[in-house]
Protein backbone atom coordinates (compact mmCIF):
# COMPACT_ATOMS: atom_id res chain seq x y z
CA UNK A 1 0.00 0.00 0.00
CA UNK A 2 1.55 3.15 -1.42
CA UNK A 3 1.38 6.25 1.20
CA UNK A 4 -0.40 9.11 -0.41
CA UNK A 5 2.51 10.79 -1.15
CA UNK A 6 3.90 8.51 -2.96
CA UNK A 7 0.44 7.64 -4.72
CA UNK A 8 0.22 11.46 -5.56
CA UNK A 9 3.42 11.60 -7.28
CA UNK A 10 2.67 8.28 -9.23
CA UNK A 11 -0.31 9.30 -10.50
CA UNK A 12 1.33 12.84 -11.67
CA UNK A 13 3.79 10.88 -13.27
CA UNK A 14 1.10 8.84 -14.95
CA UNK A 15 -0.57 11.78 -16.26
CA UNK A 16 2.60 13.48 -17.82
CA UNK A 17 3.13 10.48 -19.45
CA UNK A 18 -0.07 9.89 -21.38
CA UNK A 19 -0.84 13.54 -21.25
CA UNK A 20 -1.19 13.71 -25.21
CA UNK A 21 -3.72 10.55 -25.01
CA UNK A 22 -5.58 12.32 -22.44
CA UNK A 23 -5.38 15.25 -24.52
CA UNK A 24 -6.71 13.60 -28.09
CA UNK A 25 -9.40 11.80 -26.02
CA UNK A 26 -11.06 14.96 -24.27
CA UNK A 27 -10.47 17.00 -27.59
CA UNK A 28 -12.66 14.67 -29.59
CA UNK A 29 -15.43 15.06 -27.35
CA UNK A 30 -14.88 19.17 -27.27
CA UNK A 31 -13.47 19.53 -30.61
CA UNK A 32 -12.34 22.77 -29.48
CA UNK A 33 -8.92 23.12 -27.55
CA UNK A 34 -9.59 25.52 -25.06
CA UNK A 35 -12.27 23.60 -23.71
CA UNK A 36 -10.26 20.76 -24.25
CA UNK A 37 -7.71 21.88 -22.06
CA UNK A 38 -10.27 23.07 -19.15
CA UNK A 39 -12.12 19.61 -19.65
CA UNK A 40 -8.76 18.17 -18.70
CA UNK A 41 -7.81 20.43 -15.85
CA UNK A 42 -10.92 20.15 -13.97
CA UNK A 43 -11.10 16.16 -14.58
CA UNK A 44 -7.35 16.15 -13.11
CA UNK A 45 -8.12 18.57 -9.92
CA UNK A 46 -11.15 16.22 -9.19
CA UNK A 47 -9.12 12.79 -9.32
CA UNK A 48 -6.39 14.67 -6.95
CA UNK A 49 -9.26 15.12 -4.71
CA UNK A 50 -10.61 11.58 -4.89
CA UNK A 51 -6.96 10.01 -4.90
CA UNK A 52 -7.52 8.74 -1.52
CA UNK A 53 -10.27 6.78 -2.94
CA UNK A 54 -8.32 4.83 -4.83
CA UNK A 55 -6.77 1.88 -3.35
CA UNK A 56 -5.25 -0.28 -5.65
CA UNK A 57 -2.72 1.71 -7.97
CA UNK A 58 -2.70 -1.31 -10.86
CA UNK A 59 -6.26 0.46 -11.66
CA UNK A 60 -4.91 3.97 -11.78
CA UNK A 61 -5.72 4.05 -15.63
CA UNK A 62 -9.02 3.05 -15.75
CA UNK A 63 -9.92 4.52 -12.65
CA UNK A 64 -8.79 8.06 -14.51
CA UNK A 65 -10.20 7.46 -17.83
CA UNK A 66 -13.87 7.14 -16.10
CA UNK A 67 -12.95 10.62 -14.39
CA UNK A 68 -11.93 12.05 -17.85
CA UNK A 69 -14.90 10.37 -19.85
CA UNK A 70 -17.44 11.57 -17.26
CA UNK A 71 -16.00 15.40 -17.67
CA UNK A 72 -16.26 15.21 -21.05
CA UNK A 73 -19.60 13.87 -20.66
CA UNK A 74 -20.60 16.86 -18.56
CA UNK A 75 -19.03 19.13 -20.86
CA UNK A 76 -20.99 17.98 -23.63
CA UNK A 77 -24.16 18.16 -21.51
CA UNK A 78 -23.68 21.68 -20.38
CA UNK A 79 -23.08 22.87 -23.95
CA UNK A 80 -26.25 21.30 -25.03
CA UNK A 81 -24.16 20.25 -27.94
CA UNK A 82 -25.91 17.63 -29.50
CA UNK A 83 -23.89 17.28 -32.80
CA UNK A 84 -20.25 17.68 -32.55
CA UNK A 85 -18.31 20.55 -35.05
CA UNK A 86 -16.72 18.99 -37.95
CA UNK A 87 -12.98 17.58 -36.57
CA UNK A 88 -10.90 20.48 -38.48
CA UNK A 89 -8.25 18.96 -40.51
CA UNK A 90 -6.18 22.20 -39.84
CA UNK A 91 -5.55 20.25 -36.35
CA UNK A 92 -4.27 16.96 -37.73
CA UNK A 93 -0.49 16.02 -38.20
CA UNK A 94 -1.74 13.05 -40.25
CA UNK A 95 -2.38 13.37 -44.47
CA UNK A 96 -2.78 10.25 -45.23
CA UNK A 97 -4.43 10.04 -49.09
CA UNK A 98 -7.46 8.26 -47.25
CA UNK A 99 -7.85 11.33 -45.52
CA UNK A 100 -11.68 11.83 -46.02
CA UNK A 101 -12.81 8.18 -45.43
CA UNK A 102 -11.25 8.14 -42.31
CA UNK A 103 -12.24 11.26 -41.03
CA UNK A 104 -16.08 10.16 -42.06
CA UNK A 105 -15.66 6.97 -39.91
CA UNK A 106 -13.95 8.97 -36.87
CA UNK A 107 -17.15 11.25 -37.32
CA UNK A 108 -19.36 8.48 -37.60
CA UNK A 109 -18.22 7.23 -33.54
CA UNK A 110 -18.83 10.35 -32.27
CA UNK A 111 -22.09 10.65 -33.63
CA UNK A 112 -22.80 7.11 -31.69
CA UNK A 113 -24.93 7.09 -28.71
CA UNK A 114 -22.99 7.89 -25.61
CA UNK A 115 -23.52 3.96 -24.68
CA UNK A 116 -21.96 2.46 -27.67
CA UNK A 117 -19.77 5.45 -28.72
CA UNK A 118 -17.67 5.14 -25.44
CA UNK A 119 -16.83 1.58 -25.76
CA UNK A 120 -16.10 1.93 -29.42
CA UNK A 121 -13.50 4.93 -28.39
CA UNK A 122 -11.84 3.43 -25.87
CA UNK A 123 -11.22 -0.43 -28.07
CA UNK A 124 -10.41 1.31 -30.82
CA UNK A 125 -9.01 4.50 -29.98
CA UNK A 126 -7.61 3.75 -26.61
CA UNK A 127 -6.60 0.00 -27.09
CA UNK A 128 -8.21 -1.04 -24.24
CA UNK A 129 -9.19 -4.50 -23.70
CA UNK A 130 -12.64 -5.13 -22.52
CA UNK A 131 -12.08 -5.68 -19.21
CA UNK A 132 -10.80 -1.99 -18.48
CA UNK A 133 -13.26 -0.63 -20.61
CA UNK A 134 -16.29 -2.26 -18.26
CA UNK A 135 -14.35 -1.07 -15.43
CA UNK A 136 -13.94 2.55 -16.81
CA UNK A 137 -17.67 2.35 -17.58
CA UNK A 138 -18.46 0.41 -14.40
CA UNK A 139 -20.59 -1.92 -16.80
CA UNK A 140 -20.12 -5.70 -16.59
CA UNK A 141 -17.76 -7.01 -18.73
CA UNK A 142 -20.46 -9.17 -21.03
CA UNK A 143 -22.88 -5.78 -21.08
CA UNK A 144 -19.79 -4.40 -23.12
CA UNK A 145 -19.50 -6.77 -25.21
CA UNK A 146 -22.75 -7.44 -26.36
CA UNK A 147 -22.84 -3.41 -26.49
CA UNK A 148 -19.73 -3.51 -28.73
CA UNK A 149 -21.36 -5.57 -31.56
CA UNK A 150 -24.31 -3.11 -31.48
CA UNK A 151 -21.78 -0.52 -31.96
CA UNK A 152 -20.49 -2.02 -34.91
CA UNK A 153 -23.55 -2.79 -36.60
CA UNK A 154 -24.99 0.81 -36.04
CA UNK A 155 -21.28 2.28 -37.65
CA UNK A 156 -21.92 -0.28 -40.34
CA UNK A 157 -25.80 1.37 -40.72
CA UNK A 158 -24.26 4.36 -40.65
CA UNK A 159 -21.39 4.25 -42.90
CA UNK A 160 -22.62 1.47 -45.37
CA UNK A 161 -21.71 -1.91 -45.14
CA UNK A 162 -17.94 -2.48 -46.98
CA UNK A 163 -16.60 -0.24 -44.34
CA UNK A 164 -16.87 -1.36 -41.60
CA UNK A 165 -15.49 -5.47 -40.55
CA UNK A 166 -17.56 -6.22 -37.54
CA UNK A 167 -15.03 -9.04 -37.31
CA UNK A 168 -12.24 -8.14 -34.63
CA UNK A 169 -8.46 -9.60 -34.37
CA UNK A 170 -7.90 -8.22 -31.03
CA UNK A 171 -8.02 -10.27 -27.97
CA UNK A 172 -10.24 -9.35 -25.22
CA UNK B 1 -8.18 -4.50 -36.36
CA UNK B 2 -10.59 -3.64 -39.10
CA UNK B 3 -8.75 -1.17 -41.81
CA UNK B 4 -10.99 1.25 -41.43
CA UNK B 5 -11.40 1.65 -37.84
CA UNK B 6 -7.32 1.85 -37.93
CA UNK B 7 -7.38 4.81 -40.19
CA UNK B 8 -9.75 6.51 -37.99
CA UNK B 9 -7.78 5.64 -34.90
CA UNK B 10 -4.86 7.31 -37.54
CA UNK B 11 -7.39 10.41 -37.52
CA UNK B 12 -7.33 10.05 -34.34
CA UNK B 13 -3.89 9.90 -33.14
CA UNK B 14 -2.84 12.29 -35.41
CA UNK B 15 -4.55 15.10 -33.56
CA UNK B 16 -2.18 18.06 -33.08
CA UNK B 17 -1.25 18.65 -29.01
CA UNK B 18 -0.82 21.84 -27.83
CA UNK B 19 2.25 22.65 -26.15
CA UNK B 20 -0.05 24.81 -23.80
CA UNK B 21 -1.24 20.93 -22.27
CA UNK B 22 1.62 20.47 -20.37
CA UNK B 23 1.87 24.01 -19.13
CA UNK B 24 -1.84 22.95 -17.64
CA UNK B 25 -0.92 19.54 -16.63
CA UNK B 26 1.91 21.28 -14.87
CA UNK B 27 0.32 23.91 -13.09
CA UNK B 28 -2.70 22.41 -11.58
CA UNK B 29 -0.78 19.34 -10.02
CA UNK B 30 2.00 21.90 -8.77
CA UNK B 31 -0.89 24.02 -6.85
CA UNK B 32 -2.73 21.35 -6.06
CA UNK B 33 0.10 19.25 -4.85
CA UNK B 34 0.04 20.68 -1.11
CA UNK B 35 -3.73 20.46 -0.45
CA UNK B 36 -4.94 17.78 -2.43
CA UNK B 37 -5.95 15.52 0.20
CA UNK B 38 -7.61 17.39 2.46
CA UNK B 39 -9.84 19.56 0.10
CA UNK B 40 -12.36 16.54 -0.16
CA UNK B 41 -13.07 16.22 3.22
CA UNK B 42 -12.72 19.12 4.24
CA UNK B 43 -15.86 19.92 2.12
CA UNK B 44 -17.80 17.20 4.42
CA UNK B 45 -16.87 19.27 7.63
CA UNK B 46 -19.23 20.05 9.95
CA UNK B 47 -17.71 20.87 13.68
CA UNK B 48 -19.18 23.67 14.62
CA UNK B 49 -18.27 23.37 18.50
CA UNK B 50 -15.54 25.67 18.87
CA UNK B 51 -14.49 28.69 21.36
CA UNK B 52 -15.13 31.89 19.07
CA UNK B 53 -12.05 33.63 19.37
CA UNK B 54 -10.34 30.69 18.62
CA UNK B 55 -12.21 30.27 15.71
CA UNK B 56 -12.55 33.99 14.35
CA UNK B 57 -8.74 34.26 13.70
CA UNK B 58 -8.76 31.51 11.46
CA UNK B 59 -12.04 32.71 9.60
CA UNK B 60 -11.30 36.80 9.00
CA UNK B 61 -8.17 38.26 8.74
CA UNK B 62 -9.37 41.68 9.94
CA UNK B 63 -10.70 40.18 13.26
CA UNK B 64 -7.05 38.36 13.26
CA UNK B 65 -5.20 41.22 13.08
CA UNK B 66 -7.39 43.37 15.84
CA UNK B 67 -6.70 39.90 18.06
CA UNK B 68 -2.56 40.65 17.49
CA UNK B 69 -2.92 43.41 19.73
CA UNK B 70 -4.20 41.15 22.75
CA UNK B 71 -0.77 39.68 24.17
CA UNK B 72 -0.31 35.81 24.20
CA UNK B 73 -3.92 35.07 21.82
CA UNK B 74 -2.15 37.24 19.45
CA UNK B 75 0.75 35.43 19.26
CA UNK B 76 -1.41 32.28 18.52
CA UNK B 77 -3.64 33.86 16.63
CA UNK B 78 -1.25 34.84 14.21
CA UNK B 79 0.73 31.89 14.05
CA UNK B 80 -0.80 28.99 14.60
CA UNK B 81 -4.29 28.39 12.65
CA UNK B 82 -6.09 25.51 12.21
CA UNK B 83 -8.27 23.17 10.17
CA UNK B 84 -11.10 21.07 11.29
CA UNK B 85 -12.12 17.70 9.69
CA UNK B 86 -14.89 15.79 10.62
CA UNK B 87 -16.55 12.69 9.16
CA UNK B 88 -18.51 9.92 10.38
CA UNK B 89 -19.30 6.94 8.82
CA UNK B 90 -20.44 3.28 9.12
CA UNK B 91 -16.82 1.90 9.83
CA UNK B 92 -15.30 4.97 11.32
CA UNK B 93 -15.97 8.50 13.63
CA UNK B 94 -12.65 10.90 12.46
CA UNK B 95 -12.46 14.49 13.77
CA UNK B 96 -9.15 16.27 13.38
CA UNK B 97 -7.68 19.16 14.39
CA UNK B 98 -4.91 20.27 12.12
CA UNK B 99 -2.73 22.98 12.89
CA UNK B 100 -0.69 25.10 10.20
CA UNK B 101 1.18 27.56 10.99
CA UNK B 102 2.36 31.15 8.95
CA UNK B 103 3.95 34.45 9.87
CA UNK B 104 6.50 32.99 11.32
CA UNK B 105 9.00 35.52 8.92
CA UNK B 106 10.38 32.24 6.46
CA UNK B 107 7.32 30.91 4.44
CA UNK B 108 9.88 28.55 3.14
CA UNK B 109 9.78 27.00 6.46
CA UNK B 110 6.08 27.07 6.81
CA UNK B 111 5.42 25.41 3.82
CA UNK B 112 7.89 22.61 4.90
CA UNK B 113 6.14 21.82 8.09
CA UNK B 114 2.50 22.29 7.09
CA UNK B 115 3.28 19.92 3.82
CA UNK B 116 4.50 17.57 6.50
CA UNK B 117 1.69 17.84 9.12
CA UNK B 118 -0.81 17.59 6.08
CA UNK B 119 1.04 14.26 4.89
CA UNK B 120 0.95 12.41 7.93
CA UNK B 121 -2.30 13.32 8.92
CA UNK B 122 -3.77 12.06 5.66
CA UNK B 123 -1.91 9.25 5.35
CA UNK B 124 -3.08 8.01 9.40
CA UNK B 125 -6.71 8.47 8.28
CA UNK B 126 -6.36 6.59 4.39
CA UNK B 127 -5.27 3.77 6.87
CA UNK B 128 -7.21 4.55 9.36
CA UNK B 129 -10.39 4.25 6.82
CA UNK B 130 -8.85 1.14 5.14
CA UNK B 131 -8.18 -0.59 8.42
CA UNK B 132 -12.06 0.28 9.34
CA UNK B 133 -13.36 -1.52 6.20
CA UNK B 134 -11.10 -4.50 6.99
CA UNK B 135 -12.09 -4.48 10.61
CA UNK B 136 -15.92 -4.59 10.05
CA UNK B 137 -15.77 -6.86 6.95
CA UNK B 138 -14.02 -9.52 9.19
CA UNK B 139 -16.35 -8.68 11.97
CA UNK B 140 -19.32 -9.67 10.12
CA UNK B 141 -17.52 -12.33 8.25
CA UNK B 142 -17.03 -13.88 11.89
CA UNK B 143 -20.39 -14.02 13.10
CA UNK B 144 -20.85 -10.09 14.40
CA UNK B 145 -23.53 -8.70 14.76
CA UNK B 146 -24.02 -5.46 12.30
CA UNK B 147 -25.57 -3.16 14.48
CA UNK B 148 -23.29 -3.99 17.11
CA UNK B 149 -20.14 -3.17 15.38
CA UNK B 150 -18.09 -0.27 16.72
CA UNK B 151 -16.65 2.24 14.45
CA UNK B 152 -12.61 2.74 14.78
CA UNK B 153 -12.25 5.91 16.73
CA UNK B 154 -9.52 8.81 15.78
CA UNK B 155 -8.66 11.88 17.09
CA UNK B 156 -6.47 14.49 15.66
CA UNK B 157 -5.25 16.92 17.78
CA UNK B 158 -2.15 19.08 18.75
CA UNK B 159 -1.00 21.10 21.62
CA UNK B 160 1.71 23.98 21.96
CA UNK B 161 3.88 23.71 24.40
CA UNK B 162 5.58 26.48 23.99
CA UNK B 163 6.17 29.67 22.09
CA UNK B 164 8.25 32.81 22.64
CA UNK B 165 9.87 34.85 20.02
CA UNK B 166 12.65 32.83 19.15
CA UNK B 167 10.83 28.97 19.40
CA UNK B 168 8.08 27.40 18.63
CA UNK B 169 7.04 23.40 20.08
CA UNK B 170 4.09 21.83 19.81
CA UNK B 171 2.97 18.19 19.64
CA UNK B 172 0.61 16.49 17.79
CA UNK B 173 -1.41 13.41 18.91
CA UNK B 174 -3.29 11.08 17.22
CA UNK B 175 -5.18 8.52 18.78
CA UNK B 176 -7.08 5.58 17.63
CA UNK B 177 -9.34 3.62 19.57
CA UNK B 178 -11.26 0.91 18.25
CA UNK B 179 -10.50 -2.42 20.72
CA UNK B 180 -7.48 -0.82 22.30
CA UNK B 181 -6.51 2.36 21.60
CA UNK B 182 -3.28 3.29 20.11
CA UNK B 183 -1.75 6.69 20.18
CA UNK B 184 1.11 8.61 18.30
CA UNK B 185 3.15 11.17 18.63
CA UNK B 186 4.61 13.91 16.35
CA UNK B 187 7.32 16.24 17.88
CA UNK B 188 7.86 19.75 16.21
CA UNK B 189 10.72 22.41 17.95
CA UNK B 190 11.35 24.99 15.91
CA UNK B 191 13.52 27.87 15.78
CA UNK B 192 11.79 30.93 14.68
CA UNK B 193 15.18 32.95 13.77
CA UNK B 194 16.87 30.13 11.79
CA UNK B 195 13.51 28.34 10.67
CA UNK B 196 15.38 25.31 11.54
CA UNK B 197 14.51 22.22 13.88
CA UNK B 198 15.71 22.62 17.58
CA UNK B 199 18.13 20.24 18.61
CA UNK B 200 19.15 19.08 21.79
CA UNK B 201 22.67 19.91 21.81
CA UNK B 202 21.27 23.88 20.96
CA UNK B 203 19.23 23.33 24.06
CA UNK B 204 21.95 21.58 26.26
CA UNK B 205 25.18 21.68 25.21
CA UNK B 206 27.21 18.63 23.21
CA UNK B 207 27.01 16.40 26.36
CA UNK B 208 23.44 16.71 26.21
CA UNK B 209 23.02 12.57 25.74
CA UNK B 210 24.84 12.50 29.08
CA UNK B 211 22.98 15.48 30.68
CA UNK B 212 19.61 13.88 29.91
CA UNK B 213 20.64 10.03 30.62
CA UNK B 214 21.45 11.16 34.36
CA UNK B 215 18.52 12.91 35.12
CA UNK B 216 16.16 10.27 33.55
CA UNK B 217 17.94 7.26 35.13
CA UNK B 218 17.32 9.37 38.30
CA UNK B 219 13.96 10.34 38.12
CA UNK B 220 13.10 6.87 37.10
CA UNK B 221 14.64 5.71 40.63
CA UNK B 222 12.95 8.60 41.96
CA UNK B 223 9.84 7.70 40.85
CA UNK B 224 9.76 4.15 41.95
CA UNK B 225 10.82 4.90 45.00
CA UNK B 226 8.34 7.92 45.92
CA UNK B 227 5.40 6.61 43.53
CA UNK B 228 5.65 2.69 42.98
CA UNK B 229 5.84 3.61 39.52
CA UNK B 230 7.10 0.77 37.46
CA UNK B 231 9.96 0.81 34.85
CA UNK B 232 11.17 -1.74 32.67
CA UNK B 233 14.49 -2.70 34.15
CA UNK B 234 15.46 -5.58 31.91
CA UNK B 235 14.37 -8.26 34.50
CA UNK B 236 11.64 -9.74 32.36
CA UNK B 237 13.34 -9.48 29.02
CA UNK B 238 12.42 -5.99 28.05
CA UNK B 239 15.31 -3.74 28.57
CA UNK B 240 13.41 -0.61 29.68
CA UNK B 241 15.74 3.15 29.48
CA UNK B 242 19.13 2.21 28.04
CA UNK B 243 19.92 5.79 27.23
CA UNK B 244 17.81 8.12 24.84
CA UNK B 245 17.68 8.16 21.30
CA UNK B 246 19.65 9.98 18.11
CA UNK B 247 16.19 10.81 17.30
CA UNK B 248 14.51 11.20 20.54
CA UNK B 249 11.36 12.64 20.95
CA UNK B 250 10.98 16.03 22.97
CA UNK B 251 8.96 19.47 23.71
CA UNK B 252 9.95 22.52 25.10
CA UNK B 253 7.83 23.71 27.80
CA UNK B 254 6.06 26.64 28.98
CA UNK B 255 9.56 27.16 30.97
CA UNK B 256 11.42 27.15 27.99
CA UNK B 257 12.51 23.53 29.61
CA UNK B 258 13.41 20.19 27.33
CA UNK B 259 10.66 17.96 28.16
CA UNK B 260 11.99 14.49 26.92
CA UNK B 261 8.87 12.03 25.75
CA UNK B 262 8.85 8.33 25.74
CA UNK B 263 5.90 6.32 24.06
CA UNK B 264 3.57 4.14 25.78
CA UNK B 265 5.52 0.83 25.82
CA UNK B 266 8.50 2.30 25.04
CA UNK B 267 10.23 2.10 28.67
CA UNK B 268 7.59 1.33 30.95
CA UNK B 269 4.64 -1.04 30.84
CA UNK B 270 1.43 0.09 28.85
CA UNK B 271 -0.51 1.38 31.87
CA UNK B 272 1.81 3.72 32.49
CA UNK B 273 1.04 5.56 29.16
CA UNK B 274 3.67 8.25 27.65
CA UNK B 275 6.47 9.16 29.88
CA UNK B 276 7.37 12.25 30.00
CA UNK B 277 10.71 13.57 31.96
CA UNK B 278 11.73 17.36 32.51
CA UNK B 279 15.56 17.90 31.66
CA UNK B 280 16.59 20.50 34.60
Amino acid sequence: MLNSYDKQEQFIRYLKENQDQFYRLVYSYTRNEDDALDVIQEAIVKALKKLFTLNQTQYMKTWFYRILINESLNFIKKKKNLSFAKLDPEILAYDGKDNIKSLEIYEAVFTLKSKYREIIVLYFFEDMTFMEIARVLKTPPSTIKSRFYKALEALKKELGDESINEKCQKNI
Amino acid sequence: MNPSMKNAKKIYDSIIVPDRLTQVIESTTKKRVKRTYFQPLLTIAVTTCLLLIVILPNMNSVMAKGIYQIPVIGDLARIFTFRDYHKQDEYSVIDVRMPEINNTGNSFLEKKVNEEILLRISDIINEVEIKARKYKQAYLETGGIESEFQPIILQIDYTIQSLTNERLSFVITSTESFSSSYTQQFFYNIDLKTGKEITLSEMLGSNYKEIINRSIYQQIEERMQQDNMIYFDGSDGIPGFTGIHDQQDFYINADGKVVIVFAKYEIAPGYMGIQEFVID
